[in-house]
């Protein structure tokens, strides 16, 4: 496979083929707590922003400083140490430079720093790449990471979308609120399912 | 594995403290206080999208200490004490609808089965009820409300409790028909009704819709009453208490908030002069003979007040308080 191809196929799997919430079960309190599409568009460029950053930043402290020291027995604990400080020092920018782009996304920012969905695609990056077989390199990386936080963003604006409508109609009381939010996801993520396709078909 | 641990956590820290130490902004002081007074609704009805907004605002100069609404007179004397400027008036403002025409008063034309939202019944042959002015009573406005003052009542049409608004406005933009609308606080008269057809029409299918037959005009003697596209318009500038508007108007369609006014009383001071008897609005509210004391009928009289300034004897006073406490709003006062 040509470099181009590899790298887009790499953007497909995170996006769709494993997209996080929905295939990997990773992050899905955000699917829960968004309530209005308004809050999805802020809640999934926070996440995306933050998985970005923190998927590309895995690498780079496993391929530089974990790796020749032989410590990845270390991975997880290192890297949700790092997320959070780089999520903490993002916000702290944020509140200097950008206080309105601040007052959108403040309390967004932290809460996301602990997320399952960050801890699930830093460990990701580091572990070989299901396209090529072989180890991810930084691009390789990057790409992930930011299809990824796309994937998320999808997932999340997909499910608010149907919440919404969903909430002006008059619901059974056990399917209001969480309950219906939660199979909303779940019929969101047999549809995801369809983009792995059968193993039959291989 | 512990080491790392350690020297993991003691790396980022240094590197978070020497980041926030270089760039972390300093809160101004005034900002934790000027958030204990705020009521941390974030309603926007002071123009800033959330409460923690308009602190800083406040802070810095850029917003009013009276642009609170919920807050009111309270919270404005407050903050003008921790901003250190001279405190101005504040009018606290009551949201009311133009409607009162449930399901007993106006007629049905269709069965409207979709979306429990007014917008939704709006776009679908413009709603269910005849009336193409009239309230829905699908709740977008409860919705809408963030101090949950207004509800549905059971005869199917919307109703603001006037203890709970704040008049913060939210609720003005939600109704599709434009029904709803801020006025003076202290108020608690308002035209429940937002048809602007004919009167001829208006009867055929609302019991409590205004018909424009301009009684109500007659009966305000300062002209604070206007009919204006089918529709009486109160100007609550004038100083009217309407009262005597409400009580005139043959359709029943004004709503009085407040529970029971006060009466006049005549008292021994009286000449039997008959000023009063002709300046009342009420037939049979005052007798008497001329020369002798006059008398009020209490349970005719509407507590207007016009009389009061009218006797050269001053003889006249009201007796009684303003009926205060919760209004039921689920069934409005009847006017006559």
């Amino acid at each position: 496979m040509s470099n181009l191809s590899i790298l887009l196929h790499t953007a497909l799997v995170a996006m769709f083929v494993s997209n996080l919430p929905l295939v990997r079960m990773l992050g899905v309190c955000p699917l829960a707590s968004t309530f209005s599409f308004r809050n999805a568009w802020i809640y999934s460029a926070v996440a995306a922003f933050v998985l970005t950053v923190s998927g590309t930043a895995a690498w780079l402290i496993d391929a530089l400083i974990l790796a020749p020291a032989g410590l990845e027995v270390a991975q997880l604990l290192v890297f949700m140490m790092t997320a959070a400080t780089l999520v903490q020092i993002c916000e702290t920018t944020f509140e200097r430079f950008y206080p309105r782009m601040f007052h959108a996304i403040g309390t967004d920012l932290s809460l996301l720093a602990a997320n399952c969905a960050v801890a699930g695609l830093m460990l990701t990056v580091t572990d070989t790449n299901s396209v090529t077989g072989s180890p991810f390199s930084l691009v390789e990386a990057a790409v992930h990471s930011i299809f990824a936080a796309a994937g998320m963003s999808l997932a999340i604006l997909i499910t608010s979308g149907l919440r919404e409508r969903i909430d002006l109609n008059r619901l059974p009381k056990p399917f209001a609120g969480l309950a219906g939010a939660f199979m909303i996801a779940a019929i969101a993520a047999i549809v995801f399912a369809g983009f792995a396709g059968s193993p039959a078909l291989h | 594995m512990i080491i790392i641990a350690v020297s993991t956590a003691a790396f980022c820290g240094v590197i978070l403290g020497l980041f926030n130490s270089r760039f972390r902004l300093v809160p101004d002081k005034r900002l934790r206080l000027v958030m204990e007074v705020l009521p941390g609704f974030n309603c926007g009805s002071c123009g800033h999208a959330t409460c923690a907004l308009f602190a800083e605002a406040l802070v810095s100069g850029k917003a009013e200490h009276h642009a609170c609404v919920p807050g009111g007179p309270r919270a404005a004397s407050a903050l003008s004490e921790i901003l250190g400027v001279e405190m101005s008036k504040v009018e606290a403002k009551l949201a009311v609808i133009h409607c009162k025409g449930g399901k007993a008063e106006a007629s049905v034309r269709s069965v409207y089965d979709g979306l429990s939202d007014c917008h939704s019944a709006t776009m679908i042959g413009n709603g269910d009820r005849t009336c193409q002015d009239g309230c829905l009573g699908l709740g977008t406005c409860v919705r809408a409300c963030p101090f949950g003052a207004i509800s549905i009542t059971v005869n199917g049409v919307a109703a603001v409790s006037p203890d709970l608004c704040t008049g913060c406005g939210n609720c003005i933009k939600s109704c599709p028909r434009g029904l709803i609308e801020l006025i003076p606080g202290i108020h608690k008269i308002f035209v429940a009704c937002g048809n602007h057809d004919y009167g001829a029409h208006v009867k055929k299918y609302c019991s409590v819709g205004c018909t424009a037959c301009g009684l109500c005009v007659k009966a305000s003697l300062s002209g604070a009453v206007e009919i204006e596209n089918n529709l009486p318009r109160l100007d609550y500038e004038f100083g009217d208490t309407f009262v005597t508007a409400a009580h005139k108007c043959p359709s029943n369609c004004f709503v009085d908030l407040v529970k029971a006014r006060p009466k006049v009383n005549i008292d021994t001071k009286c000449t039997g002069c008959g000023e009063c008897l002709h300046i009342c609005p009420v037939k049979g509210a005052i007798t008497g003979e001329p020369g002798e004391r006059h008398v009020i009928q209490k349970t005719m009289c509407i507590g207007c007040g016009r009389c009061l300034n009218i006797c050269p004897a001053h003889a006249i006073s009201l007796w009684g308080g303003l009926g205060y406490g919760a209004p039921d709003i689920t069934r409005y006062r009847k006017m006559r």
